[in-house]
């Protein structure tokens, strides 16, 4: 393992894709404190808004970092030379990791360092901010493990990048339908504003409401998919923050445990 | 005999396509295998199931005499090098930034042995000059150069020679030879293009339909295929008796029908067997080629 991390670094050095991605992270930071700037928002809600679109930023890099080895035969010399399947595939996930969570870090340096002297210090506590970073570095973890999957699955680059952009879509589009089920309103609240003062006139149960087990199921699932923590991280929601990494987790090894069986028994070329 | 590859009935489905089908090949230490076939015939697939790119649907094949089902499968594989269909080099980087990447996958430190690979597979002046512009032809040396990494003792080709221009053919031909001449490496090469193969290969194993239906030597296929004169005689008896007399080598192959593989005086044969009451009514002078042999090997008349 320790060799082909070594040997995957190496070529991680190397590889142009590698520092395309970098150059697009710093690109990407400067672009979101520019938006602050013209909109007046608060460090709060910018500092870790990168994770919002981040699984589809790395789901590229992933399958073309990780989809050359296949395309390139460097998969299969790994094999060739003696190295085990589950090395291959976990050398490969934890390359991505710790080059994903590098360009994540890159992004947090650019937004605190030009940041704060710019516009003030950033107005949460330091053990949200904390949660809140772990939290993210989880998710991520969780992309890069869904993302090695779809890679190291199809050998040809451009099917692992469609596939790739699809399986992100897929979360996306379901984080969505889920939050809109997970944040439904049991009771609809009439009222009104007379001298600056919101008076409620009545309560009444939400006709569309799908159901507390319902709303429960989805919330959970939500929190399931990466995609859906990301939309909570990005808003700077920290009121579950406690409880993402049990999910994140979970499919962490879902996931990881699958590819290394799939990976196991695939037929390569 | 102690082989250094050599497969048990090797089958291999997909689905219900057979592409192996009782694969038997024995591979000798310092031997140049040719794996002859037609495209499709199982090549290929016989070759990734060596590597451990595929599995095997029955049968086993053993390489240094561990079978695959052994773990150490795993160490015996190190002893190998390979390029299956395309050279496994990075396109982005130079020829010896590959190379180092080698050593790092294979946990070897790193020494003047890269300049040393790179000299003998005539890579030593490309300089920083990266993957993507080299000629196929330097590409697949490149490829062979890092395959030598951690010095094998074996070294797998497949479809080596595939869009090389002549020169690269030559060049890789020459350098195939001196590797097994200078080193003692042992070749499994499969290829379509026999002319060139014949020109290297010590042994050959041809498969067809996923099978190896002959493994032969090239010196037992030289004496199969050498020069010689097919004649057909009134009086096979005496035309034995002058070719034992005169101690030549000469094969009966019906009553009438005899083939000589010595050089002739042809007046002289002649006028020796009429003097004998034995006449030649038909007189040919045959070379058989590996295509040749191939060709009726398969019973086929397609192309290979």
């Amino acid at each position: 393992m320790y060799k082909l991390l070594k040997a995957g670094f190496y070529r991680l050095r190397k590889d142009k894709i590698f520092w395309i991605f970098i150059v697009i992270t710093i690109a990407l930071s400067i672009f979101a404190l520019m938006r602050y700037s013209a909109n007046g928002l608060k460090l709060e809600n910018l500092f870790n808004e990168f994770i919002y679109y981040e699984g589809l930023f790395i789901s590229l890099f992933i399958s073309l970092f990780i989809g050359r080895e296949h395309s390139e035969g460097i998969i299969r010399n790994k094999i060739i030379v003696g190295h085990k399947r589950i090395n291959i595939y976990l050398s490969n996930n934890i390359i991505s990791i710790v080059t994903c969570l590098f360009f994540q870090l890159i992004y947090y340096i650019i937004i605190f360092a030009i940041g704060t002297p710019l516009y003030g210090e950033i107005q949460m506590n330091y053990s949200d901010i904390i949660q809140t970073i772990l939290d993210t570095t989880l998710v991520i973890i969780s992309y890069c493990s869904i993302f090695n999957l779809v890679t190291m699955m199809f050998s040809e680059i451009t099917v692992s990048t469609i596939i790739g952009v699809i399986v992100y879509i897929i979360m996306f589009v379901t984080a969505l339908n889920l939050q809109y089920i997970a944040y439904a309103q049991k009771y609809i609240t009439n009222t009104y504003w007379e001298n600056e003062e919101e008076t409620i006139v009545n309560q009444e149960l939400n006709s569309n409401y799908p159901g507390d087990d319902v709303v429960k199921l989805a919330k959970n699932v939500y929190y399931f998919i990466p995609q859906g923590q990301s939309f909570e991280l990005a808003f700077g929601n920290t009121d579950n923050l406690n409880a993402y990494p049990k999910y994140s987790i979970t499919l962490i090894i879902i996931v990881n445990v699958i590819g290394v069986y799939l990976f196991k028994s695939k037929e390569l070329k | 005999m102690e082989y250094i590859i050599e497969t048990h009935n090797l089958e291999k489905r997909y689905k219900k396509f057979k592409a192996l089908d009782d694969f038997n090949i024995h591979i000798e230490k310092g031997a140049i295998y040719g794996l002859i076939g037609r495209n499709g015939a199982g090549k290929t697939t016989a070759i990734r199931i060596i590597c451990g790119l595929q599995k095997p649907s029955k049968g086993t094949y053993c390489i240094y005499g561990i079978k695959n089902t052994d773990k150490n499968i795993l160490s015996s594989r190190k002893r190998i090098g390979a390029i299956i269909e395309k050279p496994s080099i990075h396109l982005d980087m130079n020829a010896e930034e590959n190379m180092i990447l080698q050593y790092k996958t294979m946990g070897l430190p790193l020494n003047n042995t890269i300049k040393e690979i790179l000299y003998i597979v005539g890579l030593s002046n490309v300089g920083d000059k990266k993957a993507k512009t080299f000629s196929l032809g330097m590409k697949q040396r490149l490829g062979i150069a890092i395959a030598l990494v951690g010095g094998p003792d074996i070294l797998i080709l497949d479809e080596p020679i595939n869009g090389l221009d002549p020169e690269g053919i030559i060049e890789l031909r020459e350098l195939i030879l001196k590797l097994n001449r200078e080193k003692g490496i042992t070749f499994f090469i499969s290829s379509h293009y026999l002319d060139e193969l014949s020109k290297i290969a010590t042994h050959y194993g041809f498969v067809e339909k996923g099978k190896i239906i002959k493994e032969i030597s090239s010196k037992e296929l030289q004496e199969k295929y050498k020069k010689k004169i097919e004649i057909k005689v009134n009086n096979i008896k005496e035309c034995v008796k002058y070719l034992e007399e005169k101690n030549m080598q000469y094969e009966v192959m019906s009553e009438n029908l005899i083939n000589i593989y010595n050089d002739i005086n042809i007046t002289d044969f002649i006028v020796e067997l009429s003097k004998r009451n034995c006449i030649i009514s038909e007189f040919h002078e045959k070379e058989e080629s590996l295509e040749n042999y191939f060709i009726n090997l398969v019973g086929g008349d397609e192309n290979v």
